[in-house]
């Protein structure tokens, strides 16, 4: 008997000292400062554990878009991913709270709703197998175009890129009047080229990195929408990382991310200017434009409403973000 | 943006003039070997135009072949100590850049305009040396700027100067310069993944041709720049044992290169695990 014991107790030591391999995707470029940021908090993770906690990064998107992601972390090919709101929301739609367009201009705008909102997403998230880490704003998207927009009506006439996979947002545009053309993000370079597409809302960070900005010379100075990013572990994972670890890895991955978030304050208008400099025309809308553009959110509203975004989060970041 | 396959052909081509002995056995007095020749040519007040040209050659070589290599191998363990590799790095390859455009504009006064599309010159078959190693000098600022886009925007730059330099001499340097372009091509996101590697194949065939299969470079760069990002595990690997199962030839131009790449796809057979997710 005591034999037993002693093979089952050294069965168990040797499980519980079995290192964990976290294998995470992102769209992250590799060599960037966004992967970096991932292999930083990896390198951290693996100290805070004594190498219990191993993270393998899969950056650039070679484990496809964010759906395939979400999809992969399903069906338990990885256990974690760096993602935006997009993919977020194939999880949990409420993440679709950050895609009302023009109301988060600053981030006051973000915080609000991030601090009302977040306790029941993370719930949600939970609740479809998922643990968030952290979720933070990173930059603002802008339309970038091949030729001059300045009103809504101009970006009628358009052919502009929305996600691949999502037919609710298709559907909303089309219905609204415009011609969106659902693609995957590692395509959208070539769809410019090829004119497939002639206009897309990116941050200008992204624009200048992937040279986008000398197909789509234009960009209409006008935040359209807030990008944020976030980190999930898919939860039994998480559960099976000893208790005793979580808060430190939590940690961790805020400590790091609020690192970058203030390295990263500026760049979008660095950007701006380095791509001035190489052609890009910047439009800053008047007064009489914004209003326009308000006015067009305020219309497209009634298809959004209840239809891409739940209608009390809807209700609930126009309130906050009015205040 | 995977413009840090820059890394991976420059530094197997570049490091070729250096003594196997140090770059094999004792990297510590390789970097002090390097370190020792450029503070002798920075010392010379009134540089011939030879003596500029080895100085931005030789900081490319030790950009590449030292300290990139360092931090690349470093990042994984060491995180912060690597990203201080590359800003070192940085700061080399971007005082090989700008001595490169002095030397080009002092030729061509219209060569800045030039990079930005915005001149014409007539260059001539003997600017290819100026024209390559500006190129791999802006390569080697853009991959170690880690991603910043102040660097990022100098990439069409190193197009336009390898296209050039193929225009002018195709065969320069038994086809070092399709090697160069193998590892731009694959930088490039304006490219379709149908294109990308449509293109990639191209050069990489032109490679292996002008260098007549002798040069493992190309296939470490397809390995790393293709095989690698399209998660392409059974292909990457046998491109690496081919590299490691070539035979090398003493005394050949490609003696020391190829037991570099032999050394770097014995590095990158050991990544395997990480790199593929099946």
């Amino acid at each position: 008997m005591k034999k037993i014991i002693v093979i089952l107790l050294l069965c168990s030591t040797t499980l519980f000292a079995r290192k964990i391999v976290v294998k995470m995707g992102t769209l992250a470029p590799e060599g960037t400062d966004w992967h970096g940021m991932l292999i930083e908090m990896g390198q951290q993770w693996k100290s805070a554990t004594k190498g219990k906690v191993q993270l393998r990064i899969y950056p650039g998107g070679v484990l496809g878009d964010e759906r395939d992601m979400v999809r992969k972390m399903r069906i338990g090919q990885i256990q974690a991913a760096g993602m935006t709101a997009e993919g977020l929301t194939e999880i949990v739609t409420d993440f679709s709270c950050y895609f009302v367009p023009l109301v988060y201009q600053d981030s006051d705008d973000v915080n609000k709703v991030t601090e009302a909102l977040l306790p029941g997403l993370e719930k949600q998230l939970e609740e479809n197998g998922f643990k968030l880490l952290y979720l933070s704003d990173l930059t603002y998207a802008y339309w970038f175009s091949t030729s001059l927009i300045k009103i809504p009506s101009d970006l009628k006439n358009k052919k502009f890129f929305t996600w691949a996979g999502d037919f609710k947002w298709e559907q909303v545009y089309k219905k609204a009047g415009y011609s969106p053309v659902p693609l995957a993000s590692t395509d959208i370079l070539s769809a410019l080229q090829t004119g497939l597409i002639s206009t897309i809302p990116q941050p200008p960070i992204y624009a200048l990195a992937q040279q986008s900005f000398g197909i789509a010379d234009h960009m209409l100075d006008l935040k359209w929408g807030v990008l944020m990013a976030g980190i999930v572990v898919d939860l039994k994972t998480w559960n099976r990382i000893p208790n005793k670890y979580h808060e430190d890895l939590l940690s961790i991955a805020r400590a790091i991310q609020a690192k970058y978030a203030d390295s990263n304050s500026n760049a979008d208008r660095k950007a701006m200017d380095a791509m001035k400099q190489y052609g890009l025309k910047i439009h800053t809308p008047s007064e009489s434009e914004k209003a326009l553009w308000f006015q067009e959110v305020e219309r497209v509203s009634f298809y959004l409403r209840g239809k891409v975004i739940p209608e009390t989060i809807f209700d609930t970041v126009i309130k906050l973000t009015q205040d | 943006m995977r413009y840090h396959y820059f890394i991976i052909f420059f530094f197997i081509f570049t490091i070729s003039c250096v003594p196997k002995a140090f770059l094999l056995d004792q990297p510590q007095l390789l970097s002090v070997y390097f370190d020792r020749k450029i503070k002798n040519l920075e010392k010379n007040d009134m540089p011939s135009i030879d003596d500029q040209r080895d100085l931005i050659r030789i900081k490319v070589e030790y950009g590449f072949g030292v300290i990139m290599e360092q931090a690349d191998r470093l990042i994984d363990m060491d995180y912060y100590s690597a990203i201080d590799k590359y800003k070192e790095a940085n700061i080399v390859f971007k005082e090989a850049r700008d001595l490169g455009i002095l030397v080009l504009n002092r030729k061509y006064p219209l060569f800045d305009d030039w990079l930005r599309n915005e001149a014409k010159i007539k260059f001539i078959k003997n600017d290819v040396i100026d024209l390559y190693w500006l190129a791999a000098a802006y390569g080697g600022t853009i991959g170690s700027s880690r991603g910043n886009p102040f660097e990022l925007i100098h990439l069409p730059s190193v197009g336009r100067l390898l296209r050039k330099c193929i225009e002018l001499d195709p065969e320069w340097n038994n086809g070092a310069i399709y090697s160069a372009m193998m590892s731009f091509t694959a930088t490039r996101s304006d490219l379709s993944a149908v294109a990308l590697r449509d293109s990639v194949d191209f050069y990489f065939d032109k490679a292996i041709f002008y260098s007549d299969s002798l040069d493992a470079g190309p296939f470490i760069t397809y390995a790393e720049s293709v095989h690698k990002p399209y998660q392409e595990r059974k292909e990457f690997v046998d491109k690496l044992n081919y590299v490691l199962d070539m035979k090398i030839k003493s005394r050949s131009d490609y003696e020391l290169p190829n037991l570099i790449a032999k050394n770097r796809a014995e590095w990158l057979l050991s990544k395997t695990e990480e790199y593929f997710l099946e």
